[in-house]
Formats: C-alpha cells, sequence, structure tokens
C-alpha cells in the first residue's frame, strides 16, 4: 500500500491531546510545518507517521501555540525552535533562550528570516565593513570581495 | 574536576561544520551539547522565488552527496498536489539512480569512518571501490554530482539497453569488491576494537529520539520508508530490511555495508523488469494547483520529507525541507556520554551527519 496524504483540521485546545494520543500510539512526529496562507494567515501543521500514510492536523490562525516538547521530546523541540527561529512562531513551555539555526545576535527579539523581505534583511541586518555603501546590490555579496560583518546597532552604534 | 572540551565547529575529524560542547571528567565524556546552524544558506526562502523548475535545481543542490533523493522528493511532493501519474519507466530509472546514490553514499561513509579509526588502507579501498559507482553515474547522468536527473513529472534522461549492460557489469565488481570490504569490516581487529561498543545508542533510546534511517536499523529498529510507506515502485521490487542488534558503531558499519548488496538487488531488478513508454510530461514550467503535499523518501541516511505548499502561481509559496540528520543528531549527546574523548569524532561521523542537509 502506498504513501497517503491527509490533512485533518484542528482546534487550538487539541494540539496537546492529539500528540498525547499519537503517542500512546507510537506514531512518530515526523515534522512540524509552518507557513503563512495566501490571506497571511499563519498555518502550523503537525505531521504524524500512521504508516503508511502521514496525518497532518492543521491549525489556522495562530502565532502562539501550546509545545509538544515535553510529549515529544527533541522529536518536537528541534522544529519548534526551527519555526520560531525562521517563522516568529512561539510556543508555550519551549526554551528558547539558545538558538538552534541562527547566531545568537541575529535579529534579536524574534527571527523571522523566511517572512522578512531579503531586502529588509540585507538593508538592516549588514553592512560593508569598510563603511562603504550601505545598500542591498552590495550587501547581498554583487560587489566581489567584500567581506559583510553583523552590526548590532544597539551595542556598536554607526559613527 | 569536570572541564568543558569543545570540538567544532571546524575541526579536522569533523566533515562539515557542527559544534560539539562535551562535559568531561578525566577522559570521559559525561555531558554533551550540539550546535547547528553553521551552514544555514536560506534556500527555503529562495526556493519561494523561484519557479518549480528553478526549484527542483535548486533543492538539488542542498546536499552534494544525496542530490537526486532531493530533487526526487521535491517533484514526489509536487506531483501529489497536482495528482499527476508519472511514467512507469520514469519511476524505475528515478529509483536506479536512488539506490546508485545510496550505495556512492554508503562508501563515501564507510571511508570516512575507516580514515577516522585510523585504518587508510581500507578508507582508500572504500572510495577506490566508490569511483566505480561514480563512474556509472556519470555514465547514464551526465555527471558526478547534482546529477539533474529528475524533473516535475518524470525525468531528463532514458537509460538505453547498451548503458544497462554496460551499468550490469560495473555493478558485478562493486558487488565483489563490497564483499571483500565486508569482509575486512566484519573480521578486522583495528575495526573491532576502535567501532565495538563505541557509540552505544539502544534501542528504547532510538525510538524516544526518533533516530531513523541506517542509524535506526544499526540500534534494532525495522525501519524503512521504502517498505514501510512505499513511494514510487518501490513495493514492485523484492528487497530486505537489515538490522543489527549491537547498536554501535560498529553496528552502523555492518548496515551500511550490508545495505549495498539490498541496492545493487533493486537495480538488477529494475532493470530486468524495465517497462517501455515515456520518461516524462514535457518540459514546460507546471503551474501546479493550490494545495499542499508532504512526501516522504529514504535517502541514503534515513527518511527525507518534502512539504510543498502551491499558491495555484508557477512558484511554490512554501518548501519546507525535513531532512534525516535533523533526525538522527539530537541522538549524539546520549551517543557522547561515558566514551572516551578520542571518540568523540568518530561517534559524531557515525550518524553519517550531513549539516548542509540539515542547516538547509
Amino acid at each position: 500500500m502506498k504513501q497517503e496524504y491527509h490533512i485533518i483540521p484542528i482546534e487550538y485546545d487539541q494540539i496537546r491531546h492529539i500528540a498525547r494520543k499519537m503517542r500512546r500510539n507510537h506514531a512518530i512526529l515526523a515534522m512540524i510545518h509552518g507557513y503563512l496562507d495566501q490571506n497571511g494567515e499563519p498555518v502550523i501543521s503537525y505531521e504524524y507517521q500512521l504508516e503508511p500514510n502521514i496525518e497532518s492536523y492543521t491549525i489556522h490562525g495562530y502565532k502562539e501555540l501550546p509545545s509538544i516538547s515535553d510529549i515529544y521530546d527533541k522529536a518536537a523541540e528541534w522544529p519548534e525552535r526551527e519555526l520560531n527561529e525562521l517563522y516568529g512562531f512561539t510556543f508555550k513551555g519551549l526554551d528558547t533562550s539558545k538558538r538552534l539555526f541562527l547566531p545568537d545576535n541575529m535579529l534579536s527579539g524574534q527571527g523571522q528570516i523566511i517572512v522578512t523581505p531579503m531586502e529588509e534583511l540585507i538593508r538592516d541586518r549588514y553592512v560593508d565593513k569598510s563603511g562603504a555603501a550601505d545598500n542591498a546590490a552590495n550587501a547581498s555579496g554583487a560587489s566581489s570581495g567584500v567581506t559583510f560583518y553583523k552590526i548590532n546597532t544597539e551595542e556598536h552604534p554607526k559613527d | 574536576m569536570s572541564q568543558i572540551v569543545p570540538i567544532g565547529p571546524y575541526h579536522p575529524s569533523l566533515e562539515e561544520p557542527v559544534h560539539a560542547r562535551l562535559v568531561t571528567e578525566g577522559e570521559m565524556i559525561k555531558d554533551a551539547e550540539v550546535f547547528i546552524g553553521y551552514n544555514h544558506r536560506g534556500i527555503e526562502k529562495l526556493a519561494m522565488s523561484k519557479n518549480y523548475i528553478q526549484a527542483t535545481t535548486l533543492v538539488e543542490r542542498v546536499c552534494g552527496i544525496c542530490s537526486h533523493v532531493h530533487a526526487m522528493t521535491f517533484c514526489m511532493a509536487c506531483e501529489g498536489i497536482s495528482g499527476v501519474n508519472v511514467p512507469k519507466k520514469a519511476q524505475y530509472i528515478r529509483v536506479v539512480i536512488e539506490e546508485l546514490e545510496r550505495i556512492h553514499s554508503h562508501l563515501l561513509w564507510l571511508g570516512v569512518a575507516l580514515h577516522l579509526i585510523g585504518h587508510d588502507s581500507l578508507f582508500m579501498k572504500s572510495w577506490a571501490d566508490r569511483e566505480a559507482c561514480m563512474d556509472i553515474l556519470e555514465e547514464l547522468t551526465g555527471n558526478r554530482v547534482n546529477y539533474g536527473m529528475c524533473i516535475y513529472g518524470g525525468v531528463r534522461r532514458d537509460i538505453k539497453k547498451d548503458q544497462m549492460e554496460s551499468v550490469l557489469k560495473r555493478l558485478d565488481v562493486i558487488e565483489e569488491e563490497t564483499k571483500v570490504l565486508t569482509d575486512f569490516i566484519l573480521n578486522d581487529k583495528t575495526v573491532a576494537l576502535k567501532t565495538q561498543g563505541v557509540g552505544v545508542l539502544t534501542t528504547e533510546d532510538a525510538i524516544r529520539i526518533g533516530a531513523i534511517g541506517p542509524h535506526a536499523r544499526a540500534s534494532n529498529v525495522p525501519v524503512d520508508v521504502r517498505i514501510d510507506a512505499p513511494h514510487s515502485c518501490y513495493d514492485e521490487f523484492d528487497f530486505n530490511i537489515v538490522t543489527y542488534h549491537t547498536c554501535d558503531v560498529f553496528a552502523r558499519a555492518v548496515i551500511r555495508a550490508l545495505e549495498i548488496f539490498e541496492s545493487i538487488k533493486i537495480i538488477r531488478q529494475a532493470f530486468k523488469n524495465m517497462p517501455g513508454g515515456a520518461i516524462n510530461l514535457g518540459n514546460s514550467i507546471p503551474n501546479i494547483a493550490p494545495g499542499e503535499y508532504m512526501c516522504r523518501n529514504e535517502a541514503p541516511r534515513g527518511q527525507l520529507s518534502y512539504k510543498v505548499v502551491s499558491n495555484g502561481t508557477d512558484k511554490p509559496a512554501r518548501v519546507s525541507i525535513h531532512v534525516p540528520t535533523f533526525k538522527n543528531a539530537p541522538t549524539v549527546p546520549t551517543m557522547l556520554i561515558g566514551n572516551p574523548v578520542d571518540a568523540a569524532g568518530l561517534i559524531i561521523a557515525s550518524i553519517d551527519p550531513c549539516f548542509s542537509c540539515m542547516d538547509r
């Protein structure tokens, strides 16, 4: 029997209940995915492996969700930390004191690297160490031989 | 008194950048922490700005070793959204390339592991055998890495009859040489001393932390997407899941050596039963209907999954890549504890990590 993919919409209160049930049934948590839909609404889907299929429990409209890392250990903790850093989702009960992917001082507050436009990331976060033009063309590496360094504007205000 | 020993992110015993912080007492590791993200290239974000043909080329570059499986799984997820039926011949060709990729990846890892335990003669033999596999891939696809075989709806190149004959002859040689290599691994004293009882991950821990692929199978957990949740045409082949019970670095070497024979078995069956017909549905840029799909595949290192969200344009709205190392890396601290510091490099390498894949 070949693998299939089933999407099941759920409500906020069901997230942890389903996680506990899946854990009891020895279902592997394949991944927690997040994205913004066509209306800019946040979507999170919990993908559980019920061989040979994937059941995707999907919730719309919440940027803050309960963590299931206490139920699924690292299998949930790393995806939740990834979503926190790359998309800015927050998970109640998740330890985000350390960064998983990004440097500790990048995008202070919360990382939203995927939802932030590229031009904004480049313009606001990186400047040419030599003090040359702080523009997107340079910062994207278009000019050869230029090395870029992160400038924390609060600790190191520009001269 | 405990001391902190940092390893990496750049270290001679590491093939790719990762940072491990070891808490030691004397020579022994008492606790460990792993830090990732040194290879983060923002590929998922970049994929959202490319059309489906460009995105296929991009995701193939997530990894230099298992590049085909990335492109294949991405295409399968896109095909899943639109409900396209891929021609049977294309499915067979995809499987052949995937299994060849598995053979060269396993031989590469065996070489790295043998080098790390100081057995450079076997390391060179393993990589010499791998060259034969690379030659086959070059003959079939035109490239040694980033094969460019997969496209939405099929494959780019056909495999001709004379190519099949040539590949089968070379596979015979690879099989014979791998038997010699496997015999060495099973019986060599140096290999045994350096790997047996080192970096143990018990079956219970492997299930709890969620290990997958050959790493899990070496802890006696029989998981394999090709059998548990078949995709493409894998349900038409006869092959076995290889498991081993010692749960240590030795088991991980044995598993990878034995899986090469299973892959050779699959390729022979694919060539024997290769169907006729088309190999793709054309080369136009696809406009995929709005929807989402997640597809899984058994990459050389374990389960690889792609989730693709389409908004009806020629560009994906979201590409989420979940690689085996993301699942296997959290097992590293558990394996390190109770081992001497000099084994740390080998234990980290024993999961066959691909940090380029993991960081994306």
